[in-house]
């Protein structure tokens, strides 16, 4: 078997977004972290795409590269953070007990991920493979409208629920400590 | 080399991997970083990984009810992004900086 265009794209965008949220990470300028956390999205959506999950992909771009990520950049510009840089590697014992732990959840969810046997699990758990070869935005929309509207319609609950809330932080000055307030802490 | 071909065409598998790493940066991030706003751009990154898995999934299953699942994760992250930037913009107004250890003083 040879290597197809899909398994070159799935190379380029995925180690592009590999690179992105490494920068997202260890950048110190939460503007730069912003941008890059843009760009990986982008790049998952692009993989998306090269899934065949057109309506996904189109989602992603949208509702993160679009809109969460306006809101993302929106807070930083509001409060000129985009000078506060921070040094991401405080060397201290904590730090590296943090990267270890991380190594070692990267190499347990890696090795999970590379050693899945796919075809093992399917018959254990008696999936079958339902109609459409490939899942389409049609079969997407009709199994949300019908088998999931109830959970649609909780999501749509959320949200309301989430404005509510949103509106209620906002009206507030920040904080309830009034005994504090002469000297506010700087931690 | 075909041999090296077997390993480099990608099939499920290679999703979960980069899925898994992608989770791991992001767990990474959540735990190295002080700053709030970047904390919660880190929790968007694991979202993201396990969206990835959902549709990596659903494709190699040819079921739709992955994406659908994704749908969901995307409305519910966007929900979380508000409230959090939401609870960040009342500890700056508070403590003119967005360092997570000022979040043990909210109360109330």
């Amino acid at each position: 078997m040879s290597l197809s265009l899909n398994d070159g794209l799935f190379y380029l965008f995925g180690v592009g977004s590999v690179l992105a949220a490494l920068a997202v990470v260890f950048v110190g300028n939460p503007i730069y972290s912003a941008l890059f956390l843009a760009a990986t999205m982008s790049l998952l959506g692009a993989l998306f795409f090269v899934l065949e999950a057109y309506f996904i992909s189109v989602a992603q771009i949208t509702v993160y590269a679009g809109a969460v990520m306006v809101l993302f950049v929106m807070v930083v510009m509001l409060f000129d953070l985009g000078r506060s840089g921070e040094d991401v590697f405080k060397i201290s014992p904590r730090t590296f007990l943090k990267i270890v732990s991380v190594g070692l959840l990267c190499g347990f969810l890696v090795g999970a991920g590379w050693f899945f046997n796919q075809a093992e699990s399917l018959s254990s758990s008696g999936t079958k493979l339902l109609g459409d070869p490939v899942p389409s935005t049609m079969s997407l929309s009709r199994s949300l409208f019908s088998k999931y509207v109830f959970a649609f319609e909780a999501v749509g609950l959320v949200i309301l629920v989430v404005i509510v809330g949103v509106v209620a932080l906002a009206k507030t000055r920040g904080g309830t400590h009034h005994s504090e307030l002469s000297d506010p802490r700087r931690g | 080399l075909s041999g090296l071909e077997s390993y480099l065409s990608v099939g499920l598998n290679h999703y979960l991997v980069l899925a898994g790493i992608l989770f791991s940066l992001g767990t990474m991030g959540v735990l190295l970083r002080r700053n709030a706003l970047v904390i919660l751009m880190c929790i968007e990154l694991m979202l993201n990984a396990v969206n990835l898995t959902f549709v990596a999934f659903s494709k190699f299953n040819g079921n739709v009810d992955g994406q659908v699942m994704v749908f969901f994760v995307m409305a519910i992250a966007a929900g979380e992004a508000a409230v959090g930037l939401a609870i960040a913009v009342a500890i700056y107004k508070r403590f003119k900086e967005v360092n997570i250890s000022s979040f043990e003083s909210l109360k109330g």
